[in-house]
């Protein structure tokens, strides 16, 4: 909790579950006391699908592989300007801002 | 030894139980925050540490500081310590478990504990920080036990326990070093992002820790027909005196490096705790309080007059012990949290049950401390290291 840089852990400080409405079979639940982190839908990602932000999203958040150069994420990386937070912290954060993108999106 | 414990008078009895009431309520709300979480305390997504990893911080100091007593005895034969060694060791004994009991109370799941040495992970400073800790409370308890236990039959030490007592010396920084190296080595906290860390925590360390024995030496004379020694605790007050300066200027050179840069991630915290952030400033009159006992525990220091007068060195010793533990036990944990990663004010302040729990664990320390202290004044008073007043 302490260590991340971006804020993006969070703790579950009591039992989530009587808080969840109605529980997606496809999502495991947590327990109290323990962090939790976005993990982009491993789940999902397992079944081909797009993570469930991306997929809502329609176009605003782009999702793939950057270790493939030939994919999309890298094919836009080469074209638009991009800047990572704290990139200065050598995390080596995944998450780029595209500088200039379009609103209608 | 340990019958001696269980022997004395009906004040050593009610304080004994009193203590033991207090962590007995203790236990009862950490039984509640085990079953609704740590949501029962004040912390937070953004203050994620708060009392309970403030006062292991501290106490890992004051364990640490047994080292004042032990290293002028055994390596520069300075006899006027011989008397207190074994209060040094105990107090360290006592110090390490509440600061085990700290880690503990903070788990989010403490049924896996035991994961930290089942599943360890070299790459996690806190796995070392359990490694140091649990080898100095193992090191003290030998040494302590042993050597006082040959004091008892009146005999000089095992040689065998030598080793033992030159390694606790070495180890001894090796805990506050790995403890502030949980802090120095997070490049996305500001505050504590300092290779000087470790060389404060050390400075606060020698002075709050010889400070607090100050005042327990005393305690055990009021109390007790040993006595400690006017000339032990002289030494001891020289020893703060020199470290509580090394502090201040290590805090100074803080400041500098902050306010001199004008780095806005270095000078916010700072702000946060003395002036306040976006009209949010909760800790600002404690941290007030410790700057001021600070000077005025210095002034009383520095003055020889009043650092060879017992009631103006015991005052200065109280002052020194509250003013750090304000710095360690609070400020400079919760102040690492705030502003956020996003630059944004989220306040910390405790809650009542999480206030009990701490001063349950104090209650528990302080039992332990009581137990061992009374072991080791009894045998003291025993072979006659005592005078009658």
């Amino acid at each position: 909790m302490a260590a991340c840089p971006f804020g993006a852990r969070s703790f579950n400080w009591r039992d989530p579950r009587p808080f969840i409405k109605e529980v997606n079979q496809e999502f495991p639940t947590r327990t109290k006391g323990v962090v939790e982190k976005c993990n982009f839908c491993t789940e999902r990602l397992a079944k081909g699908l797009k993570p469930a932000c991306v997929e809502e999203s329609q176009g605003g958040l782009i999702f793939g592989d950057l270790m493939d150069p030939n994919s999309e994420v890298r094919e836009i990386l080469r074209k638009e300007f991009t800047v990572r937070r704290k990139e200065k912290l050598g995390t080596d954060p995944s998450v780029f801002y595209i500088i200039g993108g379009s609103e209608d999106v | 030894m340990f019958e001696k414990a269980l022997e004395g008078s009906r004040r050593y009895w009610s304080w004994v139980i009193a203590l033991a009431v207090i962590a007995g309520i203790g236990t009862i709300f950490y039984l509640k925050q085990l079953q609704y979480g740590l949501g029962i305390t004040g912390l937070s997504r953004d203050v994620s540490w708060g009392l309970y990893i403030g006062q292991f911080t501290f106490l890992v100091g004051v364990a640490a500081s047994a080292v004042m007593v032990v290293l002028p005895y055994y390596l520069h034969n300075y006899k006027v310590f011989g008397r207190i060694t074994i209060l040094g060791e105990f107090l360290a004994i006592s110090s390490v478990i509440m600061c085990l009991l700290f880690i503990f109370v903070d788990m989010g799941q403490p049924a896996r504990i035991l994961n930290v040495l089942l599943h360890p992970t070299p790459r996690s400073i806190l796995f070392w920080d359990a490694v140091v800790l649990s080898g100095y409370l193992l090191l003290n308890l030998l040494v302590g036990w042993t050597v006082l236990h040959a004091e008892k039959k009146e005999i000089p030490p095992p040689k065998w326990i030598k080793p033992f007592i030159y390694l606790a010396i070495i180890w001894a920084p090796s805990i506050h070093t790995v403890t502030a190296f949980i802090y120095a080595g997070l490049g996305g906290r500001d505050l504590w992002f300092t290779a000087i860390m470790a060389a404060r925590f050390l400075a606060s360390a020698f002075s709050s820790g010889p400070a607090l024995l100050i005042i327990l030496a005393m305690i055990i004379r009021g109390f007790t027909r040993f006595d400690p020694g006017k000339e032990a605790i002289q030494a001891l007050g020289k020893i703060v005196t020199y470290f509580m300066l090394t502090n201040v200027f290590f805090m100074l050179l803080e400041l500098f490096t902050a306010f001199y840069s004008g780095v806005p991630g270095h000078q916010k915290p700072f702000i946060y705790l003395f002036a306040g952030l976006e009209g949010q400033g909760r800790l600002v009159p404690l941290m007030w309080i410790s700057v001021i006992l600070a000077i005025f525990s210095l002034v009383l220091l520095l003055n020889p007059a009043t650092r060879r007068n017992e009631r103006t060195l015991a005052v200065a010793s109280a002052a020194v012990f509250i003013s750090l533990w304000i710095e360690k036990g609070f400020g400079l944990i919760i102040g690492g949290f705030v502003p956020n990663p996003f630059g944004r004010v989220f306040e910390y302040w405790p809650t009542a049950p999480e206030t009990i729990i701490t001063i349950g664990i104090w209650a528990t320390g302080l039992l332990i401390l009581t137990i061992l202290y009374k072991i080791a004044t009894a045998v003291k008073e025993e072979v006659g290291e005592s005078v009658h007043h």
